[in-house]
C-alpha cells in the first residue's frame, strides 16, 4: 500500500470518525463503547471503500454501519439477559454493567428506556436531522416504520417525563 | 416542546463526546489490511471465475436456478426458542431463534429475522461459566433468494462470495448436532452447515445452505447436481491459518 494511499486513510478517518463516535454515543449511552463502535465501522466501511457505489457517500455509509453495529451490539444484549433468565443470577454479577451514562439528564435517562430501534429512528431524525425517507434507509424499514418507531418514541419519552413537556 | 428539548439534549450529549481525530495505530493497521483483503478478494474472484469457466462446471445462473419460493420460503417464527424466549426489545418483531447449541464448551446462539424484504441471520456465542464478555457476529441483511440463484450457498458475508481459505465447519444449528436444521412456513427443512473463518483480526460466520451437505464437509453443488470443490479456489498462500480455538474475550484484536 502507498504511502499516499495510507494518508487517505487517516484523513477519511480524522473527517469521518468522530461524526461516527457522536452518532454511537447518542446510540448507545456508553462512551468507551461508542469509540470502539465508530472505529469499528471505520475499519468495515473503509475495506468495502473500492466497492462502493457511491464513495462519495462515505459518511452516509458509515452511518448505517454504526446503526448496525449498535443493533448488533443490544442484539448482543439481548443474548446474555436471556442466558441470564435460563441461568439465574448467579452469572449476573460477571455481566458487563449497563451503560455508563454520565449525564443524568431527564430526558437522556429516558432515552434509555427506549428500544434499541425507537432510539435510533428518534437519534437520527432530531440529531442527525434526516428525513423520514433517509431514516428509513439507514434502519432498512418502511417509511411507514418509521413514523411508527419515532411516535412511539416519543410517546414513551413523554411518560417517562411524566407528561410535563406535553 | 419536547422536540425541541431533546435536539438541545442530543446535541448537548454528542458535543460533551470527544473522539480523537487522529486513528489509533491499530485502527489503521486493520483498515489497511481491510483494503487489501478487499482488493484480492476481487483478485482471488476474477481467478476462481476463470477456473470455472476451464473446467466447465457452471453455477447456477437466474435461468435454471430453482424456484426461489420453494428455495427459500418465508420463514415462519416459532413460538419462543429453545429457551423459551425472545426479547423483543432488541429484534424486529418477527425475529425467531431458531436454535442453541453447544460448541468449544460455550452457548451458539443462532437468530433470524427479516428487514426490508431480506432474512437476517444472527449469531452470537459465549456463556461459558466464568467468562464475562462475549463476542458476536452478525449478518447484515443478505437477500437470500438473490444469493440462492447464483450459488447453493448462502453467505452470511456477501463481501467474498466464496468460502475463504481455512473456513471450516463448526456444527448444525440445532441442540442435536445430528438433526439440525431451519423450518420454513411450507413445513420444508433444510439442514444448515455454520462455518467459521479468521482473517487474522477476527471471526466471520457464515451459514451454509445446501441441498447436500454432510458433517465435517462443506459443498457446492453445480446446477447440474454435481459437487463442486471450493478448496479448489485457494490460489494463494499469505491468508492466515485460522486459530485451533475460539477467543475466549473478544472477536477482535
Amino acid at each position: 500500500m502507498t504511502a499516499e494511499r495510507r494518508r487517505g486513510i487517516a484523513e477519511l478517518y480524522s473527517a469521518h470518525a468522530p461524526g461516527a463516535g457522536r452518532l454511537a454515543f447518542l446510540l448507545t449511552g456508553d462512551r468507551d463503547l461508542a469509540e470502539d463502535l465508530a472505529q469499528e465501522a471505520f475499519v468495515r466501511v473503509i475495506g468495502r471503500f473500492g466497492s462502493l457505489r457511491k464513495p462519495e457517500s462515505f459518511d452516509a455509509y458509515l452511518r448505517k454501519t454504526v446503526v448496525n453495529l449498535s443493533r448488533g451490539y443490544f442484539r448482543k444484549r439481548r443474548s446474555e439477559r436471556n442466558y441470564l433468565k435460563k441461568e439465574g443470577p448467579r452469572l449476573a454479577a460477571q455481566v458487563s454493567p449497563a451503560p455508563d451514562i454520565s449525564n443524568k439528564d431527564e430526558i437522556w435517562r429516558a432515552l434509555e428506556s427506549l428500544t434499541p430501534r425507537q432510539r435510533a429512528a428518534i437519534v437520527l431524525r432530531y440529531y442527525e436531522d434526516l428525513s423520514e425517507r433517509q431514516v428509513a434507509d439507514v434502519l432498512d424499514c418502511s417509511v411507514g416504520t418509521v413514523k411508527s418507531l419515532t411516535s412511539r418514541g416519543m410517546d414513551a419519552l413523554r411518560k417517562q417525563m411524566g407528561g410535563e413537556a406535553e | 416542546v419536547i422536540e425541541t428539548e431533546l435536539q438541545g439534549v442530543l446535541r448537548h450529549q454528542a458535543e460533551g463526546f470527544t473522539m480523537s481525530s487522529v486513528p489509533p495505530t491499530a485502527v489503521l493497521r486493520r483498515a489497511r489490511t481491510r483494503v487489501t483483503a478487499t482488493t484480492a478478494v476481487g483478485v482471488l474472484g476474477v481467478i476462481a471465475i476463470g477456473f470455472l469457466a476451464m473446467s466447465s462446471v457452471q453455477l447456477l445462473s437466474v435461468e435454471d436456478a430453482p424456484e426461489p419460493s420453494k428455495r427459500v420460503p418465508r420463514i415462519v417464527p416459532v413460538v419462543g426458542g429453545p429457551d423459551g424466549s425472545i426479547d423483543e426489545d432488541s429484534l424486529p418483531d418477527n425475529a425467531v431463534q431458531l436454535g442453541s447449541f453447544q460448541f468449544e464448551g460455550r452457548l451458539w446462539d443462532f437468530t433470524t429475522f427479516t428487514d426490508a424484504g431480506n432474512t437476517c441471520l444472527h449469531l452470537s456465542w459465549s456463556f461459558a461459566e466464568n467468562e464475562t464478555s462475549h463476542g458476536s457476529d452478525e449478518c447484515s441483511g443478505v437477500p437470500l433468494p438473490e444469493v440462492f440463484l447464483t450459488r447453493d450457498i448462502a453467505l452470511l458475508e456477501p463481501l467474498t462470495g466464496l468460502p475463504p481459505r481455512g473456513a471450516e465447519f463448526i456444527g448444525f444449528v440445532s441442540q442435536r448436532v445430528d438433526d439440525l436444521k431451519i423450518r420454513y412456513s411450507d413445513g420444508s427443512v433444510q439442514p444448515v452447515q455454520i462455518i467459521r473463518n479468521y482473517d487474522g483480526h477476527q471471526y466471520h460466520f457464515f451459514v451454509a445452505f445446501a441441498p447436500a451437505i454432510s458433517a465435517g464437509d462443506f459443498v457446492a453443488l453445480d446446477s447440474n447436481g454435481r459437487r463442486v470443490d471450493l478448496q479448489a479456489f485457494e490460489v494463494t498462500d499469505d491468508a492466515p491459518a485460522p486459530p485451533t480455538s475460539l477467543p475466549t474475550t473478544d472477536i477482535d484484536e
